[in-house]
């Protein structure tokens, strides 16, 4: 015989279950704090607001993924290291690995830095850096910063002595805020009108890639509302049209509308560029005999320019020398197998200038 | 009127903020996530506060906004799961921070039990039975359509049944 099966057995303990969780109030009370102040953060900066929600998620994720690819390199580094004692051949194809290859497959030195501080658990506010300096910025009180600094300046100083280092200059500083001007009712019209046109749009399955605003110049009432789309969307009039109701509709005034065509092509391929000139950039500003103080790169006009700004004057006597090194040093790491792999074949060109500017290859 | 939307959302979270965290709680089963989950429900109810309709009450809006959440944040952890159980890490099943947030003695069975189910069981029982939504509401939540609710829900209940005789809380002969 089939059980007949009775829909509300479970009725009162799941009931129950309900009013049975029980969340302290100040916790509560605290998550409020945190979405309010969120909240408050986006009135001020509605542009940001994307930020804010994916900013803490993403951080996990990058964790996680560091974490676990983190493993796999231990596991394979182990692998070939071993191996590399065992066999002669294979210790001499490690020796033959570009220098620049080895930065492309290590954590950028930015990052490496800010975790471990972190990881120490100190309040770190930001890191970042040039071809020279390093800059740490420190949150918290005065004397926090009075207290710790010197111990933070020491640890990067040792992770960048790990690494050989040698190119970098740390600089601590202490993280001062500033308050964030109000936004004028004006700019908030105009940028909830930005926001209805790129909803709009996108109901309409417009292809947009993105949306904003910004001033022609700070004190200037004239503002330049600017949307992103591919270079195959071709219903510019239509869009704009769009974006003229919503305006208008906010009885927004002294506009301009600024339509960018994006190569989508293109510019996945520059994405694919980016890492490799981190690498570079990284592996040529971090050791002080590359004598490199800054990087550049154009890719209009085709082909591509990578721009090597140095501190070498012509009349040095090794300028050549140099020149010649760095020359080789990318070359090297652009021609491997790996990097034409994903590169296919790109042309590209070398420019190196020296102290005066003056391009010296 | 931004003003105003803020202290209607100020207003939402003290009356519904429990009950969005303890409906994440359940599905993500990791309280710190659920807090931040339910952190972002309520963020992005003010960003979108425009496009609700009042076709729904807010609740179901915004436990929608929830679900939503919650099923994204569970597709993407998948992977992770995947290798912490190749690499045998310890799996913790109920991190309940008890200072914090805790669960009565006499209910956390059927906690466990409902942690157990697959996601579309344990999610319909939640919000049928635990939190008392109409068949229309959980539909609207979960975007499914009324009889996907009631065949699902169906299934749901024999299945957290099975789940408690097996983990020994009731005895099979009670349930005959």
């Amino acid at each position: 015989m089939t059980k007949q099966y009775d829909d509300t057995e479970f009725d009162t303990p799941l009931k129950k279950l309900d009013s049975d969780f029980l969340w302290r109030t100040k916790q509560k009370q605290e998550l409020k704090n945190r979405i309010i102040t969120d909240i408050e953060k986006l009135e001020s900066k509605e542009k940001n607001k994307h930020l804010i929600l994916s900013n803490r998620r993403k951080r996990g994720n990058v964790i996680r993924k560091l974490t676990y690819s983190g493993i796999a390199l231990i596991i394979l580094c182990g692998l070939f290291i071993g191996s590399a004692f065992i066999s002669p051949v294979m210790a001499e194809v490690v020796s033959k690995i570009p220098y620049l290859s080895k930065i492309f497959h290590s954590e950028p030195i930015n990052r490496t830095i800010l975790r471990e501080l972190k990881e120490k658990g100190y309040k770190i506010a930001g890191l970042g850096g040039n071809g020279r300096y390093i800059f740490i910025s420190i949150d918290g009180s005065e004397q926090y910063f009075q207290d710790v600094h010197e111990e933070v300046k020491e640890i990067a100083a040792n992770l960048l002595k790990a690494n050989d280092y040698d190119g970098y200059k740390i600089k601590v500083e202490r993280q001062i805020d500033r308050p964030v001007p109000a936004t004028s009712d004006r700019d908030q019209a105009i940028s909830e009108a930005v926001e209805i046109s790129y909803d709009n749009l996108i109901k309409l399955q417009f292809n947009v890639l993105s949306s904003g605003y910004q001033h022609l110049s700070p004190n200037s009432d004239k503002v330049i509302i600017n949307i992103d789309i591919p270079n195959t969307e071709a219903r510019i009039e239509e869009i704009k049209k769009i974006v003229n109701e919503s305006l208008k509709a906010k009885n927004i005034d002294s506009y301009s509308i600024k339509i960018h065509k994006i190569d989508l092509a293109q510019r996945e391929k520059e994405a694919k560029w980016n890492e490799i000139f981190d690498a570079i950039f990284e592996g040529l500003t971090a050791k002080k005999e590359y004598k490199v103080t800054g990087f550049a790169y154009s890719f209009h006009p085709a082909p591509l320019q990578i721009i090597i700004k140095t501190s070498i004057k012509a009349s040095d006597k090794d300028a050549n020398e140099k020149v010649g090194k760095i020359e080789e040093t990318i070359n090297e790491f652009l021609n491997s197998e790996e990097i034409q792999n994903k590169i296919n074949g790109d042309p590209y060109e070398i420019i190196i200038r020296g102290k005066n500017k003056q391009r010296i290859n | 009127m931004l003003e105003h939307r803020k202290e209607e959302i100020a207003d939402w979270y003290d009356h519904h903020s429990k009950s969005i965290l303890g409906f994440i709680l359940l599905m993500v089963k990791d309280y710190q996530q659920a807090e931040d989950l339910t952190h972002d429900t309520f963020v992005k109810a003010y960003l979108y506060y425009d496009s609700f309709k009042h076709h729904s009450s807010e609740k179901t809006w915004l436990f929608s906004i929830a679900h939503n959440l919650t099923v994204d944040f569970l597709r993407k952890r998948k992977p992770a799961i995947f290798l912490k159980e190749m690499f045998h890490f310890q799996r913790d099943n109920f991190p309940l921070p008890e200072e914090i947030f805790r669960i009565k003695e006499e209910s956390y069975e059927l906690y466990q039990a409902l942690g157990e189910l697959k996601d579309t069981y344990r999610k319909v029982i939640i919000l049928r039975k635990i939190k008392g939504f109409s068949i229309e509401d959980t539909s609207k939540i979960l975007g499914w359509s009324e009889s996907k609710v009631k065949s699902s829900l169906f299934r749901a209940i024999p299945a957290l049944k099975k789940q408690l005789v097996k983990e020994g809380h009731i005895s099979d002969e009670a349930i005959r």
